[in-house]
């Protein structure tokens, strides 16, 4: 006898009403995923800038408490590194965000964050962006803008190549001649590369020597090196005054920061169980309809002598065919939502493999929970009573 | 005698009901739950600015928000104090500075408010009470809403047990000598007020001279607007050009709000959720009635075979879905207020029910039940009696 694929005509025998439930499945996939990407994207954008940056270990003043927090250290320390055999290169990235202020001419001036790096000891991950700063070595008082930076500050955040365009950053003329992209977050609302002697002459009230102090250092290290070793090493011989950390770790440690100090994490985590609960009500009513409309059906089927559990398999398949016609319009669904976000906000809204992987398990979750309480239903369809 | 077949139907089989009832009120809660979390954010905007006593601010034109507000020469509030009808005009500074925790050493961003003790700046007795023990520079009195931390002694938050407590602000020796109870929502985890001498001790750079707002009482029977257009006139340049902003409470409060909802990545993100929250709400609406109505098609579409109108039939539809949207909500605003509670003690955010709220979500769920009753009624149109059996 060959097996009916009942589940499935079950499903697909109304067209309609399967559109209605695959597209039901698909919104709390939907909300699922913008839950959760939000969450991802306010803490991702947050690291964008060490993530962008290459070496394995990061320097940093102990106390500093945030990369926004404007704590520096001396330049010296990164001259020190160098004498471990494991330590290949060290390289220092400048910041300043609270007095760093960019306007269009005739605009309001606003906040910017400025990342000053040298052009020959580049800490930047990028090799594109490599090449675009070295480029500034030609242009003085020239700058590189974030293609994700806020559009009131009235720049063309795609300049062509070539073009050029004036503003103000700390009174002083300055020349926007290309772009990078890196991503504005909670404390930044865009983002200027420069170079470091160039970031010296726009603040120069930095530190007598503006660039003796320094923001973040960044360490290369031979390959093969074990680098939580290293950094314990480095931060035994440096002392208490400077924090030593694996980039890795320092970005964990970041996002963690902003986590506990941000409700953020609290907000979004409730969004997705929202959106969870919301599927298991959506599954169950395309499940528990089905059922409805099919009771005396199955209830000829028990009378004729079929199993529990081979009402259980059909709708155990039942749920799990819905959930993966439901995911993949809802996953398309979120990506289009991520891509608008991500325009509107400048936020990182990242679709990596492992969160969809993660929507997907909850999506299926959602709709065998969904399926569970069905089943009792039909299990409670007592054949002598239907007709 | 004439059936109340709504309500027939919906007493009818109980635990379907029950079933609806639940899709329609977690729809209902959905929505409650993202307008919620957006309402804390213009919440967070206001916290501040609602506690202080003022009817016109008078601020840079290059303010972008609360603690990068620019600054304003003080010359301009002797030039506001000769307006006809300005009761008093009272400096506020106000910076972002570091404190740190006296437990741990460690560092954390803190709004500091520079205030003249003696003269009216906030309007809440909860802020100002222990105002007058700033007696010298060094005194500070912290918000017993900060975050913990900031290391208040019992590890959760600022109480007298603190008072006495040396610690740094902006790297300068301070004690904390009283309290206040404000909150700082989103801005910054806490805040702390000290007088305008300890100001200038602490943030040498903002000087006394450059306030970053001040804050006007107009006498009562002027005109905000006339005042304001008066103070904005004495401050000008020679081209007219106004050298600051005069803004009445309202138009600061707004102000605000555009700027946490319309320019900031979270108030995007939370307009964004609250769209979603609508869409799935109704989607859910429409599945559970239209539910609803193919269940019942057979007896619908006897009724229709009997001779009963279209218009008879989609009045008892459409009576059901109110019915089930009034039972729906209530429990659903229940669960929300609980929700709402519990968010703010874990997520320690301005969250709480309104009026306006309650009302339009309850609009809301009328007009959706009534748009999605009308849409499943199309199935009742196609149903043939004949088909049927």
């Amino acid at each position: 006898m060959s097996r009916i694929p009942l589940a499935w005509k079950n499903l697909t025998h109304d067209r309609r009403k399967l559109f209605v439930a695959v597209s039901g499945i698909a919104f709390a996939v939907l909300l699922m995923f913008q839950q959760r990407g939000f969450n991802h994207a306010l803490f991702d954008s947050t690291v964008a800038l060490l993530r962008d940056l290459d070496g394995e270990i990061v320097i940093f003043n102990r106390a500093r408490f945030a990369l926004s927090s404007e704590l520096r250290f001396d330049r010296n320390v990164l001259d020190l590194v160098l004498s471990d055999a494991a330590v290949q290169s060290s390289a220092p990235v400048y910041l300043e965000n609270t007095v760093a202020r960019l306007r269009r001419f005739g605009t309001r001036a606003r906040p910017i964050r400025i990342i000053g790096v040298s052009a020959d000891q580049s800490p930047l991950a990028d090799a594109e962006t490599r090449q675009k700063v070295e480029e500034l070595l030609q242009k003085p008082n020239s700058a590189l803008v974030d293609t994700r930076s806020k559009r009131n500050f009235g720049f063309n955040l795609n300049p062509s190549p070539g073009t050029e365009e004036a503003g103000e950053l700390a009174g002083r003329t300055i020349m926007v001649v290309g772009s990078f992209s890196m991503g504005r977050d909670f404390a930044h609302e865009g983002n200027l590369l420069m170079l470091s002697d160039e970031l010296a002459r726009y603040f120069p009230y930095r530190a007598v020597k503006p660039l003796e102090v320094v923001d973040l250092g960044l360490v290369r290290l031979t390959p093969g090196s074990d680098v939580q070793a290293v950094a314990d090493r480095l931060q035994t011989r440096l002392g208490p005054g400077v924090s030593v950390m694996p980039r890795q770790a320092l970005i964990e440690r970041e996002i963690a920061f902003w986590a506990r100090s941000t409700p953020i994490g609290t907000i979004f985590a409730v969004g997705a169980i929202m959106g969870f609960v919301v599927g298991v009500v959506i599954c169950y009513q395309v499940l528990a309809t089905d059922i409805a409309n099919h009771l005396s059906e199955f209830a000829t089927l028990r009378a004729m002598g079929y199993r529990n559990g081979y009402f259980f398999r059909l709708i155990f398949s039942q749920s799990v065919f819905l959930s993966m016609m439901g995911f993949l319009p809802g996953m398309l669904a979120s990506w289009m939502l991520f891509r608008f976000t991500s325009m509107q906000t400048g936020l990182l809204m990242m679709m990596t493999w492992d969160r969809a992987l993660f929507i997907f398990v909850l999506t299926f979750l959602m709709c065998i929970i969904s399926g569970a309480f069905a089943l009792r239903k039909l299990l409670s369809a007592d054949p002598a009573s239907l007709f | 005698m004439r059936v109340n077949l709504a309500l027939q139907n919906i007493r009818h089989s109980l635990p379907r009901t029950i079933v609806s009832l639940a899709g329609i009120g977690i729809a209902i809660t959905l929505i409650f739950v993202q307008l919620g979390f957006r309402g804390a954010v213009e919440n967070t905007a206001l916290m501040i600015y609602e506690k202080m006593d003022f009817d016109l601010v008078v601020r840079s034109r290059d303010y972008l928000h609360f603690i990068d507000s620019g600054n304003i020469p003080q010359t301009a509030l002797d030039a506001a104090r000769s307006v006809n009808g300005v009761q008093s005009a009272v400096p506020f500074h106000v910076t972002l500075v570091n404190w740190r925790n006296p437990l741990n050493s460690d560092l954390r961003g803190m709004v500091l408010m520079g205030v003249e003790p003696a003269l009216p700046t906030f309007n809440s007795l909860e802020v100002s009470r222990d105002l007058e023990k700033l007696t010298s520079f060094s005194q500070v009195l912290v918000d017993s809403e900060s975050s913990p931390e900031f290391g208040p002694a019992d590890g959760h938050e600022f109480s007298v047990a603190d008072i006495g407590v040396q610690t740094e602000l902006a790297g300068q020796k301070v004690r904390i000598a009283g309290l206040y109870r404000m909150g700082a929502g989103l801005t910054a985890n806490g805040s702390a007020i000290i007088s305008v001498d300890g100001y200038n001790r602490l943030v040498p750079w903002d000087s006394v001279q450059r306030p970053a707002m001040g804050l006007i009482k107009v006498e009562p029977g002027f005109n905000l607007n006339e005042v304001a257009a008066q103070i904005i006139q004495l401050n000008s340049d020679a081209q007219h050009q106004p050298l600051v902003e005069v803004l009445t409470r309202q138009q600061v409060l707004n102000r605000e709000i555009n700027r946490w909802i319309g320019e900031t990545p979270i108030g995007f993100v939370f307009t964004l959720g609250v769209g979603t929250a609508f869409i799935v709400g109704a989607a859910i609406f429409y599945m559970v009635l239209s539910n609803d109505v193919a269940t019942r098609l057979k007896e619908y579409a006897t009724l229709r075979a009997m001779g009963y109108r279209n218009s008879w039939l989609a009045a008892v539809v459409l009576k059901q879905a109110i019915w089930l949207a009034l039972f729906a909500f209530v429990p659903s605003v229940i669960v929300s207020i609980a929700f709402y509670e519990i968010t703010s003690i874990l997520a320690n955010l301005p969250i709480f029910m309104t009026t306006s709220r309650l009302v339009f979500v309850f609009m809301l769920t009328q007009l959706m039940c009534m748009i999605s009753g009308t849409l499943a009624l199309r199935k009742l149109w196609s149903a043939e009696p004949a088909s049927l059996f």
